[in-house]
């Protein structure tokens, strides 16, 4: 699953490995999002497996851009975020811990988050961005390949 | 916490509630309530979100993108946006789309009440009637609760999605109507899961029915469109429950907007004398029963609310009951599906002024547009249900804290923030947590 927004610099990272991926792992179920948390909620429903490729935001994660940090999101060390935030704020964090809440997390979940620097209006990703995600869709091409 | 002080005289009582943010509501607001010897002394909901400058925007822009650029003023109900303006616009240009349109213009606002509504009932405003924090905590207690919402939710992204190209912002909607209409068997491919969901909203309306709701009462004057047949969606006349019944380009002539000091959304009040009103599906609910399917006067019956509801506590109750009328008109609509003869008419030249109002899930939105000869906005307004609702909620925390000072700090901030809930204001795009002041003098 990738999250993402193709209209907002570096987010547009997500639908950038499911282009990508769509050509390398066809026989794979791909599913692109956009983040609404019902809509992630329902496809999170009957996986065995799951990966979610999404953007950060570098600075608020204390990362250099195109770092890759790979999370296991059934970690009980993750912690839990508040869901007491403005509907307009939802996102992939909130709904893993409504899905955790409702025990409905896939066994095997995994986030892999692209850390982004530009997330302003236009299309595109930057240099360290694409990298990583090449770095990325390279490495899942190798692992599920011949799934 | 402002931790502003506050003048005191010697002996006075002082107690001052603050929430710099409230949270589970659209956007950035703030409650300041006085009370001063045991008496309430101001009332005041902040909106500090900064204004956002939409009617600036449109102005210069050819009147075919409005719906695209107003779409943009909210995540959570765009298509009430969008109609909005493409109703003014048509009303202009004298542009009158055929019944199959219309009929997919109503499954377009029944997608968007049920994504927003239920996206209230369930996650911003359920956790205030049963004690818990967010709807997260809610889930671990209640976790079938939480999943009947997030499906029925999903049912009606579907909607939206299927029509309008995309579940938050949809891009099929256009002056004229529609770019492309999709085939009859997408749509038939809804209904055994919105036959699902209907079941489901009857379940959603005993459970609110059930919850420990408020005691609380008040006199309000209640504004709504109304319909010669139909529940409200975008037509109609303005109506009130104080005997207004104007066409909706009359609007000006009985609301005007006051801009305050401690707010940066519009203060909206009924003409001549400034008073407050209220929108929203209480006001739909409670001047249009008899418009209601018979299954939702059935249901409404068997929750004994087949009456006036002037408790503002109970609008989730209400809130249910329309997300109940939603499925089942969405039910009906594709079961007989009316295939419209184009997907839009052609948009003529011209200019003018257009003026349309339509029942937003939040309430009544009202558009105006003066356009050139070029097709190009000169002039925009635009008067959102929250503006209007404004003074009406806080009329109704001044009411709450009067008579309930004596609940603790915790639970009367609490309990002033349920109130505000009560509405499902949409400030629009923030995220905060909630922190408080209780000063005694």
């Amino acid at each position: 699953m990738t999250v993402g927004n193709a209209y907002r610099g570096d987010d547009g990272v997500g639908p950038y490995v499911f282009t990508r991926l769509s050509e390398t792992l066809p026989g794979v179920d791909l599913v692109a999002s956009d983040g609404e948390v019902s809509g992630l909620i329902a496809a999170f429903e009957g996986c065995d497996e799951l990966l979610l490729i999404d953007a950060v935001d570098a600075v608020g994660a204390g990362l250099c851009p195109g770092s890759v940090i790979w999370l296991d999101a059934n970690d009980p060390a993750l912690a839990d975020v508040g869901l007491r935030a403005s509907t307009h704020a939802m996102g992939v964090a909130e709904a893993i811990a409504l899905a955790r809440s409702l025990g409905s997390l896939p066994d095997r979940f995994t986030v892999i988050a692209i850390a982004g620097a530009c997330f302003g209006q236009g299309q595109g990703l930057s240099a360290d961005v694409t990298a990583a995600a090449d770095r990325v869709v390279a490495e899942l091409s190798g692992r599920y390949g011949h799934a | 916490m402002t931790g502003k002080d506050i003048p005191i005289r010697a002996g006075l009582k002082t107690r001052r509630i603050d929430v710099d943010y409230l949270a589970r509501v659209e956007g950035e607001g703030a409650l300041m309530v006085d009370v001063v010897d045991g008496e309430l002394r101001d009332v005041q909901l902040k909106i500090f979100e900064p204004p956002r400058f939409f009617e600036a925007f449109l102005q210069g822009r050819a009147l075919t993108e409005a719906p695209d650029i107003t779409a943009r003023i909210c995540g959570i109900c765009p298509v009430a946006y969008m109609m909005t303006a493409v109703h003014a616009l048509e009303a202009m240009l004298g542009i009158r789309p055929d019944e199959g349109i219309r009929r997919l213009r109503r499954l377009l606002y029944c997608g968007e009440w049920i994504e927003s509504h239920v996206l209230h009932i369930y996650m911003l405003h359920a956790p205030d009637f049963l004690g818990f924090d967010d709807a997260i905590t809610l889930a671990r207690e209640h976790p079938d609760v939480v999943k009947r919402g997030l499906r029925m939710k999903k049912a009606g992204n579907d909607i939206v999605k299927l029509l309008g190209g995309r579940e938050i912002h949809p891009i099929n909607v256009r002056v004229g109507g529609f770019y492309k209409i999709p085939a009859v068997a997408t749509f038939t491919a809804l209904l055994d899961e919105l036959k699902w969901a209907r079941d489901a909203a009857a379940e959603t309306v005993f459970w609110a029915a059930g919850l420990d709701i408020p005691d609380m009462h008040r006199d309000y004057e209640f504004v709504a469109l109304r319909h010669d047949s139909d529940y409200p969606f975008s037509e109609g006349r303005i109506v009130s429950s104080r005997g207004l019944d104007v066409e909706m380009a009359q609007y000006p002539n009985h609301f005007a907007e006051h801009q305050v000091p401690h707010s940066n959304a519009l203060h909206s009040v009924r003409k001549p004398d400034n008073t407050p009103y209220f929108v929203g599906p209480m006001a739909r609910y409670n001047l249009n029963r008899d418009r209601l399917s018979s299954a939702t006067r059935k249901l409404a019956c068997e929750v004994g609310f087949d009456r006036t509801v002037d408790n503002p506590f109970e609008s989730i109750v209400v809130r249910a009951l329309e997300v109940f009328q939603a499925f089942d008109e969405a039910i009906g609509l594709i079961d007989n599906f009316f295939v419209p003869a184009r997907a839009a008419e052609v948009v003529p030249a011209g200019g003018g002024v257009g003026v349309a109002a339509t029942e937003a899930p939040r309430g009544l939105l009202f558009h105006r547009y003066e356009v050139g000869e070029d097709g190009l906005i000169t002039l925009a307004n635009i008067v959102p249900p929250t503006s209007q609702n404004q003074l009406t909620i806080e009329e109704d925390l001044r009411d709450l804290v009067a008579s309930n000072l004596r609940l603790s700090e915790r639970e009367l901030t609490m309990r002033c923030e349920q109130a505000i809930r009560n509405y499902d204001p949409c400030i629009s795009c923030a995220t905060h947590f909630l922190r408080l002041q209780l000063r005694h003098g």
